[in-house]
């Protein structure tokens, strides 16, 4: 599903985010990113989804070498990957049913199917009942949780959380990950980037650590 | 395409809530751009008229050749045979004295009297030449006065040549002044509206990213931008035309109709200003905010 080979990436500023950087993520595999922060995880995941772009190396998507996507093919790749980013990314000005629905009226969904959809979502991360609340006034995990929501209205076959329980007490966290662990018995690959060991521990997944943009640790 | 289509209520409404959400900067654009417009279709209105004026003029205008009284029917002949001939000319109509003589009553009106007990023959008669509408231009009437000038039975030609030809400079200047005055107001209608797009973008830039981050198209992020432009020219350009028809109706007309008589009849352009004034609002629109989001979505992905 995911393949990197050798990819480096620098910002403007500062030093190397990744370097050297060679993995591989199998169709309907979990992964674990963890390492301590700045090590360099919010970048990876945005080269995957196309965010940033890398200096050397290459990174397929789904057999797909998406380092030399031109830009009217972007789209088409992130509607395949659901993202809940690190900073949520919601829309102050739209309510939480909105805040999904405009992201399914941006691609093109019509209007009852994707009414329809953010219902089932939102029940699914049971937030229905606050769907007309505006994010300035939902609870930090009651925001993760609408972005998780957000990031899985389309059924993507990939999945990118950045940490994702970051907000969350250790029962709403296992709830969300037990939730993720469903998502990915329905053939959908899920990348999560967490510091949170415990959480890893409960998964009992695959887990890759990340130090100073290297590999330090990968089973 | 077919999903554009299809996503265009959406697009619509976006827009609509866009340009509530912003009504004070949407209400100042669709201002100017509605003096802008009502500047416009002034324009077309005093173009349309300058023209119709024009033609008119035209078409009283003629070549008259004079004969002399003692011309023969063979030469009246040659004469005709070689005035249809010219270039642009539509008929030829001979006045005979009589003819002259009454026309010219008619024209001195109540003073008609003056011409008490005089015959026509002091009239020469003559031929009127008529041109073909649109070839009622000064060339051609000048190379058929050249040309008949000097055949036999002709006694002299004349023409309202030098009225004509002011006329056409009249004309030509008209056109001039309304182009470039059209196209400066135009820029300018573009320039508001693609501003106030612009200023949106700005507040929705949040949502734009967004947008990309879960795969929208180009397209679809702009069209809903696109559309508040266009929406804001189509609808200055209404407002122009209300804002025209009313000083019209209610103000010039009543008292142009007692200025200019019977002789002349000012026009508004009716459907023809409508579409006009709103499909130029609509299109200038187009480009104004096209421009903008182009610029903006070249910014950052
Ligand atoms: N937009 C940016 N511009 C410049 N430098 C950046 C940018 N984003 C990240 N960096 C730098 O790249 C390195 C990796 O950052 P990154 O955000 O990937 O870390 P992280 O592992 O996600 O950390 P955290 O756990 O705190 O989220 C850091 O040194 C950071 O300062
Ligand atoms: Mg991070």
């Amino acid at each position: 599903m995911i393949r990197l080979i050798g990819v480096w990436k620098r910002y403007e500023e500062g030093g190397f985010a990744l370097q050297e950087m060679n993995l591989h993520i199998p169709r309907g595999e979990f992964i674990f990113i963890t390492g301590p922060s700045g090590a360099g995880k919010t970048t990876l995941l945005s080269l995957i989804y196309g965010a940033e772009s890398v200096d050397r190396g290459q990174i397929f998507i789904a057999g797909r070498n998406i380092t030399r996507l031109l830009r009217k093919d972007l789209p088409h790749l992130r509607r395949g990957i659901g993202v809940v980013f690190q900073d949520f990314k919601l829309l102050p000005r739209r309510t939480v049913f909105d805040n999904i629905a405009f992201c399914q009226r941006a691609i093109g969904v019509p209007a009852r199917e994707a009414r329809r959809r953010v219902y089932a979502v939102l029940k699914l991360v049971g937030l229905a009942a606050k769907r007309n609340t505006f994010p300035r006034f939902l609870s930090g995990g009651e925001q993760q949780r609408v972005a998780i929501a957000r990031a899985l209205v389309n059924r993507p076959p990939l999945l990118i959380a950045d940490e994702p329980t970051g907000n969350l007490d250790q029962t709403m966290a296992r709830e969300v990950m037990d939730l993720f662990r469903a998502i990915n018995r329905m053939a959908t690959t899920v990348v999560v980037a967490t510091h949170d060991h415990s959480l890893v521990e409960y998964m009992a997944k695959r887990a890759m650590r990340l130090e100073n943009g290297r590999i330090s640790d990968g089973r | 395409m077919i999903r554009w289509l299809q996503c265009f209520p959406y697009f619509l409404r976006e827009a609509l809530k866009d340009l509530r959400e912003n009504a004070g900067g949407a209400a100042i654009a669709l201002g100017t751009t509605t003096i802008s417009l009502i500047f416009l279709g002034a324009l077309w209105i005093v173009q349309l008229n300058v023209t119709i004026l024009v033609e008119s003029w035209r078409e009283r205008f003629q070549l008259t050749i004079f004969l002399g009284v003692q011309a023969t029917a063979g030469q009246k002949e040659a004469l005709r045979k070689a005035v249809l001939a010219g270039a642009g000319v539509e008929r030829v109509e001979e006045v005979d004295s009589e003819e002259a003589l009454r026309e010219m009553k008619n024209w001195l009106g109540q003073d008609a009297d003056l011409l008490q007990g005089l015959d026509g023959s002091f009239l020469p008669p003559s031929f009127r030449v008529i041109f073909r509408p649109g070839q009622r231009d000064l060339s051609h009437v000048e190379r058929l006065m050249a040309q008949v000038r000097t055949m036999p039975g002709v006694e002299r030609t004349r023409s309202d040549i030098l009225w004509l030809r002011r006329l056409e400079g009249v004309i030509r200047f008209v056109a001039l002044a309304v182009w470039t005055l059209s196209f400066l107001l135009s820029l300018g209608v573009v320039f508001i509206i693609g501003n106030t797009i612009r200023l949106t973008l700005f507040a929705r830039r949040e949502d734009i990213a967004i947008m990309h981050l879960v795969g929208a198209t180009d397209l679809f992020i702009k069209t809903p931008y696109v559309t508040e432009g266009v929406l804001c020219g189509a609808g200055g350009g209404l407002l122009a035309f209300g804002v025209l028809w009313g000083v019209f109706h209610g103000l010039f007309q009543p008292i142009a109709g007692s200025v200019t008589g019977a002789d002349f009849a000012i026009q508004a352009g009716g459907w023809r200003l409508i579409l006009g004034l709103a499909g130029a609002g609509a299109a200038l629109g187009f480009i104004g905010s096209a421009v903008s989001v182009r610029h903006f979505l070249r910014g950052g992905r």
